[in-house]
Order: C-alpha cells, then sequence, then structure tokens
C-alpha cells in the first residue's frame, strides 16, 4: 500500500499571494489542519498551518525551544489577540509559508508516512516528485483508517 | 627530548595549534582541548599522571555542582519571576524597565554561569518588549554588558574568576571584597552610557504600558516546594561560600553538597525509576563541552608548564616591563581585555595563571600578586564585552535574537560596544591603580 492509494487527492491550496486573512477563513471555516502554498504555475512552496497560525499569534520568543517556560503570567486579552489576528490578516501568505516540513510522494510507502507522522504530528502534503505539483494531503487519520480497514 | 624534538617546542607546537583550532571554530572546543591533551601525553611531553594532577578538580566540582543547582532551581520559575517582576516594578517605563531588568541580569550573572543568566532572563525580555512595543535590541545589548559585568564581581560568576580562584587561593570574600566596588562603578557607567544612546529616546504608549502593569510576576512560579527548596539550599551555599575561610572548604566541595542536597529533596519521596529520570534531566543539563573542554585544557596548561614555556614567558614578561608591579599589572588588565574580545578569554586565562604564578619571587612572594590577579580577572572578564565573539553570553543572546527576528551583526554591535568595554577597562586600570599600586 502506497500514499498514493489512500491520500485525499486534490486538495484545497493556497497562493503565495493570498493573504493570511483568507488561509485563516479555510482553516478555520473548513476545520483544515494544514494548507499547501504553491506558486503562480502551482508549484509546491510549503504549508501554512494551524501551528504557524498559532505560532503568530504568540510572543515571538516563547515559540523558540520552549525558552519562555509559560506565559501564564500574561493578562486574558482576548481584544489584544483579535487585533493581532487582525493586523497579520492582509499580509500575503509568501512571508508565513514555511518549507521544512517533508513532504510525501504518491509511491511513498505507508510505513514512511507512518514515521513522518509519528516525528512531525501533522498531516503531510503530497507532492509528484517530477511536476512540483500538489496531488493531495494525507492525514494520520487517513492512514490509521485504512490499516484499521475502515477506509 | 620527545621523539628527537625539544618538549619546549612540542608544547608550544600543541599549545598553539590547539589555540588556533579553538578561534576556527570548526571543531568543537572541547574535542580539540581533548586532543590536545592527548598529543601531550602521546608525544610524551607529559605523562598520564602529569596530566591528571594539573586538572583541578576544584574548579570541576564548583562548575558542576553551580550548573546542578541552577538545573533544578530553574524548574520552579524563579528567575522568570525575576524578570516578570522588573518589568511591572519599573510600571511599563522602557528605560526604568531596562535598568531593572539589567540589574537583576547581573546581580543572576553574578552567582550563576552567564550563559545561564542570559538564556534565563533574554527570552522573557523579548515578551516584555513586545508588550511594551519597544525595540528589542537596547534591551539585549545592555543585558550582554550586564551579565559580563555581573560575572566579573564573584569568585562564582564567571569561568575565568573560578580558574584564578582556585588557583591562587582566593575566597568568595576575596572576589566580592575586591572586585564588587569596581563592578558596580563600571555597571552604573555602562547604564549611563545607554541611557545616552538609546534610553532618553524610549518612550511606550499608555495601552503598552497598562499591559505590562497586567502582567502577574507570581503566576510564574511552577513550583512552590521547589522554589522555596531552592532558595534554601542558595542561601546554605552562599554563606558557605562566604564561610569558607573559616570553614576551610574549598568552593567546589560547596558546591557540589549543595547540588546533592537539592537533588535530594527534588527527588524526595519519588519511586527509584522516577528519581532516576529527574536526576538524569538534571544531569542532561551540565554544559559537558564546557567541563571536558577544561579537562583537556588543564593538561596542555600542564604540559607546556612543564616543558618550561610559561617560565620563560613570565621572565620575559617582567624583562619588558622592568620588574615594574604597576606597569605589568596595566599591561596585564589591558592584554587581556583585548585579547579577551577576539578569543576564548578560558583558554587565555588558565594559561596566564601559572605565567602570573612564575612571577612571584620576582616581585617578592604569592601575597604581592594580588593586583595582578585582578587586572587578569578584569581584563579577562570585561574584554569579552568588546565584540559580539568575545563571550559566549554575547553569542547567545544574539543567537535567541536572530531568531526572534532581532538582528544582531558583528560590526553594528562592535560599534558600540568595543568603545564601552574600553571605558570598562579604563575605569578599572584606575581602580587598580588607586587601590593597588
Amino acid at each position: 500500500m502506497t500514499v498514493g492509494s489512500i491520500m485525499t487527492r486534490d486538495p484545497e491550496t493556497v497562493r503565495q499571494t493570498d493573504t493570511v486573512g483568507r488561509a485563516v477563513e479555510l482553516l478555520l471555516g473548513r476545520h483544515y489542519i494544514l494548507l499547501p502554498v504553491v506558486d503562480a504555475t502551482g508549484r509546491y512552496r510549503g504549508v501554512f498551518d494551524i501551528w504557524d497560525l498559532l505560532g503568530m499569534l504568540l510572543p515571538k520568543a516563547a515559540t523558540l525551544d520552549r525558552l519562555v517556560p509559560n506565559l501564564r503570567f500574561m493578562p486574558d486579552d482576548l481584544p489584544g489577540l483579535h487585533t493581532k489576528l487582525e493586523h497579520f490578516s492582509g499580509q500575503a501568505l509568501q512571508a508565513h509559508a514555511r518549507s521544512d516540513l517533508p513532504t510525501l510522494a504518491p509511491d511513498t510507502p505507508i510505513v514512511e508516512a507512518l514515521l513522518l507522522f509519528y516525528r512531525q504530528r501533522s498531516t503531510l502534503p503530497v507532492v509528484e516528485t517530477a511536476t512540483g505539483q500538489v496531488v493531495g494531503v494525507l492525514s494520520y487519520w487517513d492512514a490509521l483508517g485504512a490499516i484499521a480497514g475502515r477506509a | 627530548m620527545v621523539f628527537g624534538f625539544d618538549p619546549l617546542w612540542t608544547s608550544t607546537a600543541i599549545l598553539l595549534i590547539t589555540y588556533a583550532l579553538i578561534m576556527t571554530e570548526r571543531i568543537n572546543r572541547a574535542i580539540v582541548a581533548l586532543i590536545g591533551a592527548g598529543v601531550m601525553i602521546v608525544s610524551g611531553v607529559i605523562t598520564q599522571k602529569q596530566a591528571i594532577a594539573g586538572v583541578d578538580f576544584n574548579t570541576l566540582a564548583l562548575l558542576i555542582g553551580m550548573m546542578l543547582l541552577v538545573a533544578v532551581a530553574r524548574r520552579s520559575g524563579m528567575f522568570q519571576y525575576l524578570a516578570v517582576w522588573a518589568a511591572k516594578a519599573g510600571r511599563g517605563e522602557p528605560w526604568t524597565v531596562l535598568v531593572l531588568l539589567t540589574l537583576v541580569t547581573a546581580v543572576a550573572s553574578a552567582f550563576l554561569d552567564n550563559v545561564t543568566a542570559v538564556l534565563l532572563i533574554a527570552p522573557v525580555t523579548l515578551v516584555l518588549t513586545e508588550q511594551l512595543k519597544v525595540p528589542p535590541y537596547p534591551f539585549l545589548f545592555t543585558e550582554i554588558f550586564a551579565s559580563n559585568i555581573g560575572g566579573t564581581a564573584t569568585l562564582i560568576g564567571d569561568p575565568p574568576n573560578i580558574l584564578i580562584g582556585s588557583a591562587a587561593g582566593l575566597t568568595f570574600n576575596d572576589f566580592v571584597w575586591h572586585l564588587t566596588p569596581v563592578i558596580l562603578v563600571v555597571l552604573a557607567a555602562q547604564l549611563v552610557v545607554n541611557h545616552l544612546v538609546w534610553g532618553r529616546r524610549m518612550r511606550a504608549d499608555p495601552g503598552a504600558r497598562a499591559a505590562v502593569m497586567a502582567l502577574e510576576p507570581s503566576a510564574t512560579i511552577t513550583d512552590h516546594r521547589l522554589l522555596k527548596q531552592a532558595l534554601a539550599v542558595f542561601g546554605v551555599v552562599v554563606l558557605g561560600f562566604v564561610t569558607a575561610h573559616q570553614t576551610g572548604l574549598d568552593a567546589g566541595t560547596i558546591a557540589l553538597c549543595g547540588a546533592a542536597l537539592l537533588l535530594l529533596l527534588d527527588t524526595r519521596g519519588l519511586p527509584i525509576e522516577a528519581q532516576v529520570a529527574r536526576i538524569n534531566r538534571s544531569f542532561a543539563e551540565v554544559d559537558w563541552i564546557t567541563i571536558f573542554f577544561f579537562v583537556g585544557l588543564f593538561a596542555i596548561v600542564a604540559g607546556v608548564q612543564r616543558a618550561g614555556l610559561l617560565d620563560w614567558f613570565a621572565k620575559e614578561i617582567i624583562g619588558l616591563t622592568g620588574g615594574n608591579l604597576a606597569v605589568t599589572a596595566v599591561a596585564l588588565i589591558w592584554a587581556s581585555a583585548l585579547l579577551s574580545a577576539a578569543i576564548d578569554n578560558i583558554p587565555f586565562v588558565a594559561t596566564m595563571i601559572p605565567v602570573i604564578q612564575n612571577m612571584a619571587p620576582s616581585f617578592g612572594g604569592p601575597e604581592a600578586l594580588l593586583p595582578l590577579w585582578w587586572s587578569l580577572s578584569l581584563g579577562a572578564c570585561l574584554g569579552g564585552n568588546g565584540t559580539l565573539i568575545g563571550a559566549s553570553a554575547n553569542l547567545t543572546v544574539a543567537g535567541i535574537a536572530e531568531r526572534a527576528g532581532v538582528p544582531f551583526r558583528f560590526m553594528s554591535f562592535l560599534w558600540y560596544a568595543f568603545p564601552m568595554m574600553l571605558m570598562s577597562i579604563v575605569i578599572s586600570t584606575a581602580y587598580v591603580w588607586l587601590r593597588y599600586l
């Protein structure tokens, strides 16, 4: 069994020139974990995921290697967080997409996908190696469902 | 003769190659020092027994003991508390907050390793400056200076002082009595300059100040029981340092006993498996690279000492300074500062200690060397402020800042830091001259 046989095909993608606000709409509106980011030719350029969104709302230093043990000393400030989200909404995704998440290929063995899920704790994009086009996404739910015979 | 080579030349070559490799930073410094020590033994300059005899276990015990104490104590949240408290006590006024954070950093560095101190304070500073909506660079810059300045004030604040104190038999109280006064002046002078450069232009809007005033320092404490235990053990350890002269205990014994006591309290009542896991976690936070770097370095210095290089070097310095203590002290403080701005101050100090010890007969005995020890300490520790690569704490803060999106460039740091470092050396020179010469 390979990734190509169980992945969700033709997933929703966003362009590098799309705004953070558009990505937020998709993530929150459709409960996606992750959005593949592509360039004008449709080539895969990275991802923007729910963790990136959470990181944007946190003080930057608090996202670095647990150097700040906790933020319990900060006041409860929902309007402040909303303002911060608004501030990022108009910015292009290009500045916020990241390319360090490993990708899967349609012919990747499922056991390799399980290892990457275990290490990354994330849904992963499936990219055609030759063309660089996003052809699907695979979540750990999809993989475990297939293994359990529920797919 | 060693393999047909003079041991003096062999050991000198090993020392210089070790220095060069440490400076290039292409190979980890602990590996370089251990290989250098190995070559010193294999080439026959010294035996393994002589190399081990050259290792200062008091220094190692003091370093390991303090690192373990901090590793356990930091889990209580006590250092984060101090930083958040400083922001609130400064009522959200950026300059006042900067001064208080500087003082917290300096005091923390006087009792903890400088890198540990900035690792605890700098990330919280970034959170606080984001809340205040002010540029973090002046805060981080000042904290770098404060860590190196504060670390100079005590026996345990900076590795060069630990090396000097152990080799010269100087106590915790000696360092406080002789160095803390000038350190307070240097710190105050540095704050004045920083105010002129940055402080007088710092402003925060009322909303940002209100956000800082809403911070709750006590919420940073994650383990009240551990906090009380850590404070009690720190108190006992500091008392041990202060009374070391009367008790006859070495600093290494005091620090390691304190660490063992805190580990005991921290793991009390836990099943043995949980004890092992927690102790492993604390041991993993010891900076073993520094410890093994010291081990290798001590053996290398023992080699060049035995081969006669350091005795020759001491005589050359005496010859150049005409055997004048005042000239030697001033030359030492400036040479130490300028070299420490460019190279790691630990190998430099480790090499200079036997050189100074070899000068004792020329100056009338070990007691007469006191001004030279303080000159070496002030020059080596404060010199690290001169460049971004001058001290480990500088690079640690720069690394955190870069990752948080705050650029820390070599030349822009040098532009402000080098003149400020020179100012601190001028003050130190005046102090040593007026008090001891």
